[in-house]
């Protein structure tokens, strides 16, 4: 494994995010939806079901995360 | 001898890209690479490089097969340049500079990057996009890449094509200019005659994938009877036969 590659790829999407305001926007933008989203779809099964209510936290977070994620690997956008 | 190639061949589908080439480089030698569009240059350039697979063949560095070597140590010997193959273009021209020197794991970069951006004049556009800059800043900054890693081994793809005489010509002198100085053995495909005859020390032509002569260009121009290299491509480019 070489560390040097490694580090000159994370440099590469580093510099490509932070050159570009609309990747930096999507990085925070299209997770804040998803918080909101899913937060409020939490919040109405902790209200109304008590089976659900362990659940919530763990979804939220996989599906704030994968959306993080996703947005951080989406470059098919021409560089 | 430094590079060996061997009944290089390189089949795409049912097209015979390069047929069979037989060459050899002396190290610290210009070898110009000549011939008609499609006739198998820049296949061979990929092949050498690793980035397109031999149907047959072998390519020597040094009489060992270049498949015996690790892919890390044999890339950290050659570098490639050509206005064919653009860098990234929403990253500026440092921080491209930066990311190749990594991937070639330099030492000292920021002195290396300085140094070769002094030399190559890429110092007052070294914030801007590489998208945003002139073929020739291109070109430049290109070349600069190709130059990160000092290569023992530079394959150059007709790296003044598009420019204007004033660009292509600093161009020319720099690596004539970085060959004096450095340990560096060349392979140029280009279309520019005058270019092949100022930094070439040989000349290989080739024509539908095979390799119709070689030589030094004068021996070539004198061989065929003709005044200069132009004419002598030509010449070869439209005849029938094999020389």
């Amino acid at each position: 494994m070489n560390f040097n590659k490694i580090y000159a790829l994370g440099l590469r999407h580093l510099y490509l995010i932070m050159n570009s305001f609309p990747r930096v926007l999507d990085l925070i933008y299209w997770p804040t939806v998803q918080i909101f989203l899913w937060g409020f779809i939490s919040k109405f099964f902790t209200l109304n079901s008590e089976y659900y209510n362990n659940t919530v936290g763990v979804i939220l977070t996989a599906a704030i995360l994968y959306d993080f994620l996703f947005n951080l690997a989406n470059f098919k956008k021409p560089f | 001898m430094f590079i060996k190639i061997r009944d290089l061949t390189k089949i795409y589908n049912n097209f015979l890209a390069v047929n069979k080439i037989n060459f050899q480089i002396e190290k610290n030698k210009t070898i110009g690479l000549l011939g008609p569009n499609g006739c198998g240059k820049t296949t061979t350039i990929g092949m050498m490089l690793g980035l397109v697979s031999p149907t047959e063949g072998e390519i020597l560095i040094e009489n060992k097969s270049i498949k015996s070597f690790k892919r890390d140590d044999i890339l950290k010997r050659f570098n490639f340049a050509s206005p064919y193959v653009e860098l990234p273009k929403k990253l500026t021209v440092k921080q491209n500079l930066e990311i190749y020197g990594r991937l070639y794991g330099i030492n000292n970069l920021n002195e290396r990057i300085s140094e070769i951006s002094s030399d190559l004049d890429i110092k007052n556009f070294y914030d801007r996009k590489t998208g945003e800059l002139s073929s020739g800043q291109k070109n430049r900054v290109s070349l600069a890449k190709s130059l990160i890693n000092k290569p023992e081994i530079l394959l150059l793809d007709e790296p003044t094509a598009s420019l204007d005489p004033d660009i292509g010509d600093f161009i020319r002198s720099y690596i004539q200019e970085y060959k004096k100085n450095n340990s560096v053995t060349v392979l140029l495909a280009s279309h520019n005659m005058s270019e092949v005859e100022r930094l070439c020390d040989s000349i290989i032509m080739m024509k539908k994938g095979k390799i119709i002569d070689s030589g030094s260009c004068q021996d070539l121009i004198k061989k065929h009877g003709r005044d200069n290299l132009e004419e002598t491509f030509l010449k070869l480019a439209r005849s029938k036969n094999e020389f």
